[in-house]
C-alpha cells in the first residue's frame, strides 16, 4: 500500500488530512467557562484568580487556528465602479443580495458581513482581500453604509434577525400589488384597516386620507355596535347582581342585539375592539386617570382648565430624519417574510442631538405603512443602545 | 408602559384632587410660597397632596388617625430651653400639643409651627385656577396675579413652560411633585406619594430650546428604568404673535406634546 501511495503537496496554507482531523478535534473538545455571576466587590476576588482564569480561556480560544473548507465558501469579485460584490461561486442559501441579469450581487456591507464570518472570499483586481482592507474600501463616504451603520446591522444580523436597506418605495409598491391581487373593495378593507389600527398593528396612513369619510363612518359603526354589545353585557351583570325580581326581565336583556349583529359582519370584530380599545388608552397613558371616580366627580373643575391642547401635525423644518435599515422576524424556516417589516431603525451618533419631537413625528408619518421605530444609537466606543418611544 | 405601583391599597379612601372652599393665605418668600396656617395646611396638603411638609412627624395619611408625636429626652430638653429662650409669645410658637417622651403623655413645651412649603407652579396654579390661596409678601401686602406671575416668570426662566405642562399634567388628575430626585422636572404620581409609587418622571423642554444630546437622553432614560419609572418629555409649543407679558392672558393658546422613551432590549424583540 505504501509504494502505491503519492504523496500530494499543496499549494498555498492548506492543512494536511492529519492535521485537519487534529483541528477539527481540538475545536470540538474545547470548554469554554461557564462566566457566572458578575462580581460587584473587589474583595469577592482578591487575587483577581477568576478574572484570569476566564482571560486565559478565552484567549486560547480565540488563538485556534480558523480553518475553512475552501468548497464551502463562496466566492466573489468586487466591481469598484458599481460598487458592488458580483458572487461568481455561490455556497448556501440566504437573505443577502439582489439578482440582476440573473448574476447575483452584494452590497458591500454585506458582503462585509458575510467576509467577516468566513462565508465569501473577495477578489478586487485578482488579489484576494483582507478583512482590515474590506473595512477601508466597503465602508468609505461614497458607499450606502457607513462604520456606525454596518456596527448595527451586523449586531441585528447576530442576533438573528433579517436586515434590509430601508426602501421608503418598497412598501408602496407591496401595497399596490396587494391590492391588484386581492381587488378587494375598498369598505371591506377600511374594516380591516380600523381593526388592524385597534390591534397595533401596521396600517396604511395614505390609505386613511385619501378615504377620511369613510374611515369615520366605519370607526363610528364598529363603536356603535361594540358600545351595544358592551352595554348588554353591563346590564346583564347589573342585573345579576342586584336582585331576585331581576330574572324576570333577565330574558329580555339576555338577548343580544341579534338584528344588528348577526346580519353584520362586524359582531365578531366588535369583540376584538373591546380588547383593543383598552389597549389602545393604554397607549395614551397619560390619560389613564380620568377613568378614577375622582376625576368623574370634580369633572367640572377639571375642564375649567383643560384648555392646554395637544400639539398635533407638527411639522419640523430643519433636516429631515430618514430610516436606514427594516428588521424583519425570521420564520421558523430561517426565511424572510414576505409581509412588511417588524421595525425600522433609525441610526444616530451618540455625539449627535437627540432629534426633537416635530422631527420624529415626521419621522412616523412619512411611513407608508406605521412600524415600530427603534432608534440606534452608537457611542463613541462603537457600543449600541437601543430605544423605542410613544407619542 | 409599567403599571402603577401602589404602596399601600387605596381602597375605600375618598380623594379630593382639589381643596374647595378653603382660602388660605400663602406668604412669597422670594424662593416659594409658604404657608403657616395649621388648618389651611391641613386642608391644602390632604385635598392634593400639594405641597412639601417639611415637619414630616406630622404627616397625615389618609384614613389614618394622627398618632401621637413621640420625642426623645433630649428633645424634649432642647424644647424647654426654646420655651426659656424665646419666651411665650414667640412667632414660632403654635398651640401646645400632647407628644410622648419616655411612655408618658405630657404637653409640647414648645411646638413649633407647621409650614406648608409650594413651589412657585403649584401656588400659582391653587391661586389662578382653583382661587383658594391668596398670596402676600413678606409685608403682607396681597401681590395681585399679574404681579405674581411676573415675579415667578423672573425667578424661574422656565416658569412659563413648566407652569403649562403642570395644568395640561393637572388637568388628567395627576399629582404632580417636584422631580429633582430623579433628576426632572416633575414627578406624576397616581394618587400622591404617600399611596403610589411615582408613575412618570417629567422633563419639560421649550420648542425651540437648546438640544440635548443623546447621551442625555439616555442618561435620563437608564435612572427612570432603574427607579421602576417611565420618562416623559413634554414639550412647550408657544403661541406665535403673543408677547411675552401676554402670555397668562393667551395661556390657553399653548400646546404640548409629549414623547414617551423606553429602553428596548433589541434580542427579545423577536
Amino acid at each position: 500500500m505504501e509504494e502505491d501511495s503519492e504523496e500530494i503537496t499543496l499549494k498555498g496554507n492548506y492543512l494536511s488530512a492529519e492535521e485537519l482531523v487534529e483541528h477539527t478535534k481540538k475545536v470540538k473538545e474545547f470548554v469554554l467557562l461557564p462566566r457566572g455571576t458578575k462580581l460587584t466587590d473587589p474583595s469577592e476576588d482578591p487575587d483577581s484568580q477568576r478574572t484570569k482564569a476566564y482571560l486565559e480561556n478565552l484567549h486560547e480560544f480565540l488563538s485556534l487556528e480558523r480553518v475553512l473548507l475552501s468548497n464551502k465558501t463562496a466566492k466573489g469579485v468586487y466591481e469598484f465602479e458599481n460598487r458592488r460584490v458580483k458572487v461568481v461561486k455561490p455556497a448556501g442559501r440566504g437573505c443577502f443580495g439582489y439578482i440582476e441579469n440573473k448574476e447575483q450581487y452584494l452590497k458591500p456591507h454585506e458582503a462585509l458581513f458575510l467576509m467577516e464570518s468566513g462565508k465569501i472570499s473577495i477578489l478586487f483586481d485578482t488579489v484576494m482581500m483582507s478583512v482590515e482592507q474590506a473595512y477601508a474600501i466597503f465602508l468609505d463616504e461614497a458607499n450606502e453604509v457607513c462604520l456606525e451603520e454596518y456596527l448595527v446591522y451586523s449586531y441585528l444580523l447576530r442576533c438573528g434577525f433579517i436586515v434590509t436597506l430601508h426602501d421608503p418605495d418598497s412598501d408602496r409598491l407591496k401595497i399596490e400589488k396587494s391590492q391588484a391581487i386581492s381587488n378587494i373593495n375598498k369598505e371591506d378593507e377600511m374594516i380591516w384597516h380600523v381593526l388592524r389600527e385597534n390591534l397595533n398593528q401596521p396600517v396604511s396612513s395614505k390609505f386613511v386620507t385619501e378615504n377620511y369619510e369613510l374611515y369615520c363612518k366605519t370607526k363610528k359603526k364598529m363603536t356603535d355596535i361594540c358600545e351595544k354589545i358592551s352595554g348588554e353585557y353591563e346590564e346583564q351583570e347589573e342585573e345579576c347582581s342586584t336582585s331576585d325580581n331581576s330574572n324576570k326581565d333577565a330574558g329580555s336583556s339576555n338577548k343580544r342585539p341579534l338584528s344588528s349583529c348577526e346580519d353584520d359582519p362586524l359582531e365578531n370584530p366588535c369583540k376584538e375592539q373591546k380588547t383593543s380599545k383598552e389597549k389602545s388608552s393604554d397607549s395614551n397613558f397619560l390619560d389613564i386617570l380620568k377613568r378614577e371616580p375622582e376625576y368623574k366627580k370634580y369633572e367640572e373643575i377639571f375642564l375649567k382648565f383643560s384648555f392646554i391642547k395637544r400639539a398635533e401635525d407638527l411639522k419640523s423644518s430643519e433636516k429631515k430624519l430618514k430610516f436606514k435599515f427594516d428588521v424583519f422576524i425570521p420564520r421558523a424556516d430561517f426565511k424572510k417574510t414576505v409581509d412588511l417589516p417588524n421595525y425600522r431603525i433609525l441610526i444616530i451618533k451618540s455625539t449627535d442631538e437627540f432629534p426633537t419631537h416635530a422631527e420624529l413625528e415626521v419621522l412616523k408619518k412619512q411611513q407608508f405603512y406605521v412600524l415600530p421605530i427603534f432608534i440606534a444609537i452608537v457611542s463613541e466606543s462603537m457600543s449600541i443602545h437601543f430605544c423605542s418611544f410613544e407619542f | 408602559m409599567l403599571p402603577i405601583k401602589s404602596k399601600t391599597k387605596a381602597k375605600n379612601i375618598d380623594i379630593k384632587p382639589f381643596p374647595i372652599g378653603v382660602s388660605a393665605v400663602g406668604y412669597f418668600t422670594g424662593l416659594d410660597v409658604e404657608i403657616f396656617d395649621n388648618p389651611s395646611i391641613k386642608a391644602i396638603h390632604e385635598s392634593g397632596c400639594y405641597g412639601i411638609n417639611p415637619k414630616p412627624r406630622q404627616a397625615t395619611v389618609y384614613g389614618q388617625e394622627k398618632n401621637i408625636t413621640k420625642l426623645t429626652e433630649a428633645e424634649y430638653k432642647r424644647h424647654l430651653d426654646w420655651k426659656k429662650k424665646f419666651g411665650e409669645n414667640s412667632s414660632f410658637e403654635c398651640d401646645s400639643e400632647m407628644v410622648e417622651v419616655n411612655n408618658e403623655t405630657v404637653s409640647d413645651p414648645f411646638n413649633i409651627s407647621d409650614t406648608l412649603v409650594l413651589f412657585p407652579e403649584e401656588a400659582f396654579f391653587l391661586h389662578h385656577i382653583i382661587e383658594c390661596l391668596k398670596i402676600q409678601d413678606l409685608d403682607n401686602q396681597i401681590i395681585p396675579t399679574k404681579e405674581l406671575w411676573r415675579k415667578f416668570c423672573k425667578l424661574k426662566e422656565s416658569f412659563v413652560e413648566r407652569y403649562v405642562t403642570y395644568l395640561y399634567l393637572k388637568s388628567k388628575n395627576w399629582v404632580i411633585k417636584s422631580g429633582i430626585k430623579f433628576g426632572g422636572h416633575f414627578l406624576l404620581y397616581k394618587h400622591g406619594p404617600h399611596l403610589n409609587h411615582a408613575s412618570f418622571i417629567v422633563i419639560v423642554s421649550k420648542e425651540g430650546a437648546k438640544r440635548k444630546s443623546s447621551i442625555e437622553y439616555h442618561t435620563n432614560e437608564r435612572v427612570a428604568e432603574t427607579t421602576g419609572k417611565n420618562l416623559l418629555y413634554v414639550e412647550v409649543y408657544f403661541p406665535k404673535n403673543v408677547k411675552p407679558e401676554d402670555y397668562l392672558e393667551n395661556i390657553d393658546k399653548f400646546q404640548c406634546k409629549e414623547l414617551f422613551i423606553h429602553r428596548i432590549e433589541i434580542e427579545k424583540q423577536k
